[in-house]
């Protein structure tokens, strides 16, 4: 699919402060008790990508980035 | 593409969240000149939130987490340079002055110098600790770790937060405010009571509504004396009483402050070329917020800094919007929070209850729509920041609730 972006979770940098949650919350989740978040997909489409950015810069922890998946 | 032909030279003041993201907003808006940053600390730039929210409970030796690394700084060819406080602006020659003696010179300038800590001096005029650096936050781990008690002067977001931190290690906290409800205007009367509870519940020792008339003595062994006549003995104190803007090296520069550097929509000072952006610029406007503010929260910091970056890119004047956003952890519960509470607003609960700590809470009064709050439920609060962004009225928001068919008829009054 053209325009995919994938998304780029680091554990061990992730504080869990769920930031990302509130902005993707279809992406990103902090399930109780969960010190980390987790991905509930790792690919995004061309139309979510202002959002995407937006939750890494957001991201206190510089715990996630996007990588333009090889065709 | 930059519009700003004229643009060569471009100077961050401050190695902070905003002035790092000042930087990648120029290179994101096509600004290929250069970009020097001016770094008071001798520490290559470090999370701050992490401080108070996770570090103090950590084991061992406290890892900061960097928050530009150098590799990313040399990808987008920024020059970073520590040790460098300004003390001085130059607004006809155009130079930064720096402690040092440099006078760096600068076609646009950023001013993103954050804000520090108020603190309180003993009767003996020694400074009080405040948690702002990693050296604070050696200091404080330190102390918790000798006395296993610790006194806390405030209790806004940091004080909190340490609060948790400490009482979930059997440190032994004492917490002194001057409200009967900490952070009513931050998360409203429900949630503010609530949080207040949790406190309690974890053996905080809550002393509220009460002032600190003076502190005395020192590490081991501190007397602090409290408008309801009693003295609080306690072998540490920490103060967290809010934060004042990094501004007074701005003095008598011609350009214009008042407790922060005035700006426009835009981020543009009164003086060409000169701009500010995250905790240190009082927005004179914004659709938000009632009155000109300062907004002191980390993502402020990050959206603002890259907004002002853009337009000074740009050549644009494009005016920032974000709607506000805080959140903070406490005893494993992560509580966050879009748009502005007013003192008038009602409380409506439309997800979970308050007592389940898994809750969402909006605010708003007549027809207009100002916060929404959640513990536990952060998953529900796009759809109501949505509606802030577009400056939805309060009825947009309750169908968004209604929607989800998750209203509970249950109003609550922050009075």
């Amino acid at each position: 699919m053209t325009g995919q972006v994938e998304v780029l979770l680091d554990t061990k940098l992730c504080n869990g402060y769920g930031v990302c949650v509130t902005i993707m919350p279809d992406v990103f989740d902090t399930p109780a008790g969960s010190p980390v978040a987790v991905l509930l997909r790792d690919r995004v489409e061309a139309h979510e990508r202002d959002d995407l950015d937006e939750a890494i810069r957001a991201c206190p922890a510089q715990a996630l980035a996007s990588s333009e998946p090889p065709s | 593409m930059t519009n700003n032909e004229t643009l060569k030279n471009v100077v961050i003041v401050g190695a902070s969240a905003a002035g790092l993201s000042a930087a990648d907003g120029l290179r994101e808006g096509g600004y290929d000149g250069r970009v020097t940053i001016l770094g008071d600390e001798q520490h290559e730039p470090y999370d701050r939130p992490t401080l108070s929210k996770k570090l103090l409970a950590s084991q061992g030796e406290p890892q900061l987490h960097s928050l530009r690394t150098r590799e990313r700084l040399d990808a987008a060819d920024l020059t970073l340079l520590l040790g460098h406080r300004a003390v001085g602006l130059d607004v006809d020659r155009h130079y930064v002055v720096t402690e040092n003696g440099d006078a760096v010179p600068w076609d646009a300038v950023i001013i993103a110098t954050g804000s520090r800590p108020r603190t309180l001096l003993t009767t003996e005029a020694e400074r009080l600790p405040v948690l702002r650096t990693p050296a604070d936050l050696h200091l404080l781990r330190q102390a918790a770790a000798r006395y296993g008690e610790v006194t806390l002067i405030g209790a806004g977001l940091i004080g909190l937060e340490i609060a948790a931190s400490l009482s979930g290690h059997q440190v032994e906290v004492t917490l002194i405010n001057d409200l009967e409800l900490p952070l009513r205007q931050v998360l409203g009367a429900p949630v503010a009571e609530e949080l207040r509870e949790l406190h309690r519940s974890h053996g905080v020792d809550l002393l509220l509504g009460v002032t600190v008339e003076g502190v005395s003595g020192g590490p081991g062994s501190y007397s602090v004396e409290l408008s309801n006549g009693s003295t609080h003995r306690t072998s540490f104190v920490l103060v967290g009483i809010g934060v004042d803007a990094n501004d007074e090296w701005l003095n008598g520069s011609g350009v214009a402050l008042d407790a922060g550097v005035l700006v426009d929509a835009a981020g543009r000072a009164n003086v060409p070329g000169v701009w500010a952006a995250g905790d240190v610029a009082r927005l004179l406007s914004h659709p938000s917020l009632p009155e000109s503010t300062r907004v002191e929260h980390w993502t402020h910091a990050i959206e603002h800094g890259r907004h002002v970056g853009l337009n000074v890119a740009r050549g644009s004047a494009v005016p920032y919007a974000s709607v506000p956003y805080f959140w903070t952890e406490q005893y494993g519960r992560r509580f966050h929070g879009y748009g502005r509470i007013r003192p008038d607003d009602t409380a409506l609960l439309v997800e979970g209850a308050l007592d389940d700590h898994e809750y969402l809470v909006l605010y708003g009064s007549g027809d207009e729509f100002h916060a929404a709050v959640s513990c536990g439920c952060a998953r529900s609060l796009r759809g109501y920041r949505k509606v802030l962004e577009r400056r939805g009225s309060w009825r947009e928001a309750l169908d968004l609730a209604s929607h989800a068919d998750v209203v509970h008829d249950v109003a609550l009054h922050t009075h």
